[in-house]
């Protein structure tokens, strides 16, 4: 099937809904949200109870529903699903997600291969069952129990209902936006192979996140995570239960090798990076949305107070960067600008009277030495903190390279953040998370090199 | 499938260290010269021609691990040595334990001991792994893992990215190990663990790197 066919998921020109319309119920909760959302097409609940509900007004039947319905957003009781699947097929709507649960995840299988048979039947393509549903915010389109993702830049692909949802709420504190959010569910039609390739190609995802508990079809999820890394990064989230020594083995390696180091060998040559949680997720997504990727490994860091510095360097060194001492000539020019109590080292310590003029000249001319830089501020509450960010974003104008910003901390420097947010430069929480976020990218450049010559049958 | 494999299958056992290296020879590997004999006068034939000092082992279809019975003798220096070595290893032999003969190679001896291995994934296929060899790779698990089958580059990266790296490189006036050849091995044996999907594991430890090429000491294949 071809990555074309998964478009009615995600830009339908109307949706159908068929569950309950009771308001608390799962399939009134979900059209609440589309209207809400503002889905500009067309909006037709399913019930035998005609009437009205939200505005929209209620069909009886598939069979009555407009021309234009291209997708089904399914919630009803497990056992009424295959009559609505047919009429869907009679109709001509050949995508369904189908929220509802009671099928494989509680060990019916048999009611989830005649779901799988008779959509495949009519060619109906199915995201679910047991999902949290999908959005794709660029287009006002919300077919989810979830709170609804703000548009942005990061494909979220989610095994796990559940936390999608945490994410979701997360991302919502956060002012993290998403490009697409897809709940698979029991994944037992559209899963991570084919999405990943829907999604490489999609032009509003710049990464592609995946959480993923367990795979199938192996082979096939890394040559499609393969050619998608080729595009564009692909970050998973994967548990780490390891289930070394259960498997019944006569080697030394059979023995040794974890189902954790597989998974490892894996991501590696499919180009996939992985990270250890949502936190992570979080920090590197808003990095790859937003910055260039270094040209190499050698970070600057820039502060106004000592600790914060020194932390964020360890941090890069044990990393695997390089936080190299500037040379002598950026240092002499450096030195008329910054006080003379400055250190200029690196990190380079502005010290805590330096303003919008010093962080200007200092970012700038270290952006003409170094790969990439990380930008302190540890405010006083008597300093202007919004004047250091407009100083950040004057000198980041002049250099594509990535700078990541640490702003601490709590509402003295709100409206600083807020100024950085506005033209989209990354301020993360500490240092350290800036740190690992450049090191990040760093190694997304070489797994560019690298998945060249991976070697994928 | 390959006709080695075909027959061990068919006689459900594991293949015999003799097939094991027959099998890595088809596959362009290098194995260390070897003789199989079935008497003490073939095993002091056998020895002379390889020459002195020279390993025995027990070639068996029953025991898969071989040193926990005693079924190696290494360091095998002499003509009444190898006597001796051959009545001690045919007397391991039992109704549950057949013994088909007796290997001998050339004993060498390394500074360096390393292994590449193979377990084949339910979902990603075969994975390649390369370490330390000997008791060293239970030890520290210090092993490199990558999914079958490997460009030479990928081959290379593996030998990088174990930890104990710094070991194949010039190291102490010692030289450097030919990566090369090793990065070749990798290569081959994962293009073989592709192509013979019967292969369930596979243990080549230890491997002795030499200057040039490398030297083979012990390996299992498990179907």
């Amino acid at each position: 099937m071809s990555s074309q066919s998964l478009d009615s998921f995600f830009t339908p020109k109307a949706v159908a809904f068929a569950g309950s319309i009771k308001p608390g119920k799962i399939g009134y909760e979900i059209i609440k949200s589309m209207k809400e959302g503002k889905y500009q097409g067309g909006i037709y609940p399913i019930n035998p109870a005609d009437g009205e509900v939200m505005g929209y007004k209620v069909y009886t039947s598939v069979s009555e529903l407009p021309k234009d319905a291209d997708l089904v957003v399914i919630s009803l009781p497990h056992h009424a699903i295959l009559e609505t699947i047919a009429q869907c097929g009679r109709k001509g709507i050949y995508a369904a997600v189908v929220i509802s649960s009671g099928f494989s995840e509680v060990g019916n299988h048999e009611a989830e291969r005649d779901l799988v048979e008779e959509a495949s039947k009519w060619g109906i393509r199915i995201v679910g069952p047991n999902c949290a549903g999908l959005m794709n915010p660029w287009y006002n389109h919300f077919p989810s129990i979830e709170v609804r993702a703000l548009p942005g830049y990061t494909a979220f692909v989610t095994q796990s209902g559940a936390l999608g949802g945490a994410t979701l709420a997360m991302a919502e504190e956060l002012g993290f936006g998403f490009s697409k959010f897809i709940s698979y569910g029991n994944r037992c039609d559209v899963g991570d192979i084919e999405l990943l390739s829907y999604l490489a190609d999609d032009p509003q995802t710049r990464v592609i996140v995946l959480y993923i508990e367990g795979i199938d079809k192996g082979r096939e999820f890394l040559r499609s995570a393969h050619a998608a890394s080729k595009k564009k990064p692909v970050v998973a989230i994967k548990s780490g239960r390891t289930q070394a020594g259960t498997r019944a083995t006569s080697s030394h390696t059979g023995t040794l090798a974890g189902v954790d180091q597989i998974y490892d060998a894996a991501f590696q040559k499919a180009g996939i990076i992985r990270v250890e949680g949502i936190e992570e997720m979080f920090d590197l997504c808003q990095a790859f949305s937003h910055c260039p990727l270094p040209n190499g490994n050698r970070v600057a860091i820039v502060t106004n107070s000592g600790g914060p510095g020194i932390l964020a360097a360890d941090k890069a060194e044990q990393l695997g960067l390089d936080v190299a001492e500037p040379p002598l000539s950026l240092k002499n020019k450096l030195k008329p600008h910054l006080s003379p109590h400055a250190s200029l080292k690196n990190p380079i310590d502005l010290t805590v009277e330096s303003g919008y003029d010093e962080y200007r000249i200092a970012l700038d001319c270290v952006l003409s030495e170094y790969d990439s830089a990380i930008v302190i501020n540890v405010a006083t509450p008597y300093l202007d903190s919004t004047g250091i960010a407009r100083g950040i974003i004057d000198a980041a104008k002049k250099h594509q390279k990535p700078i990541i910003n640490n702003f601490m901390a709590g509402r003295i420097v709100k409206e600083a953040i807020q100024l950085l947010d506005e033209v989209n430069m990354v301020n993360l929480a500490t240092g350290e998370r800036g740190a690992f976020v450049l090191s990040k990218l760093t190694e997304r450049i070489k797994i560019q090199e690298r998945i060249q010559f991976a070697s994928i049958d | 499938m390959h006709r080695l494999i075909e027959k061990a299958k068919s006689e459900n056992r594991h293949l015999l260290e003799p097939e094991v290296l027959s099998l890595l020879d088809s596959y362009g590997i290098q194995i260390p010269p070897h003789k199989v004999v079935h008497n003490e006068k073939e095993a002091l034939e056998a020895a002379k021609s390889l020459g002195w000092p020279v390993v025995m082992k027990i070639v068996s279809p029953d025991i898969i691990h071989k040193t926990e019975v005693e079924g190696v003798i290494l360091n095998v220096q002499n003509e009444k040595q190898v006597s001796d070595a051959f009545s001690r290893l045919s007397s391991l032999e039992g109704t549950d334990k057949r013994i088909e003969g007796i290997i001998i190679y050339p004993f060498q001896k390394a500074e360096v001991e390393i292994s590449v291995g193979m377990v084949r994934d339910s979902q990603f296929g075969p994975v390649i792994t390369f370490g330390l060899g000997g008791i060293w790779i239970e030890v520290f698990h210090d092993i490199a893992y990558a999914i079958a089958p490997l460009s030479i580059e990928e081959a290379q990266n593996m030998l990088n990215s174990i930890q104990a790296h710094e070991i194949l490189k010039d190291f102490r006036k010692r030289k450097s190990v030919d990566r090369k050849s090793l990065s070749e091995l990798l290569v081959r044996i994962s293009q073989m663990a592709v192509k013979e999907v019967a292969i369930q594991e596979m243990d080549l430890n230890p491997i002795f790197p030499m200057e040039k090429g490398y030297f083979i000491a012990d390996g299992r294949v498990i179907l």
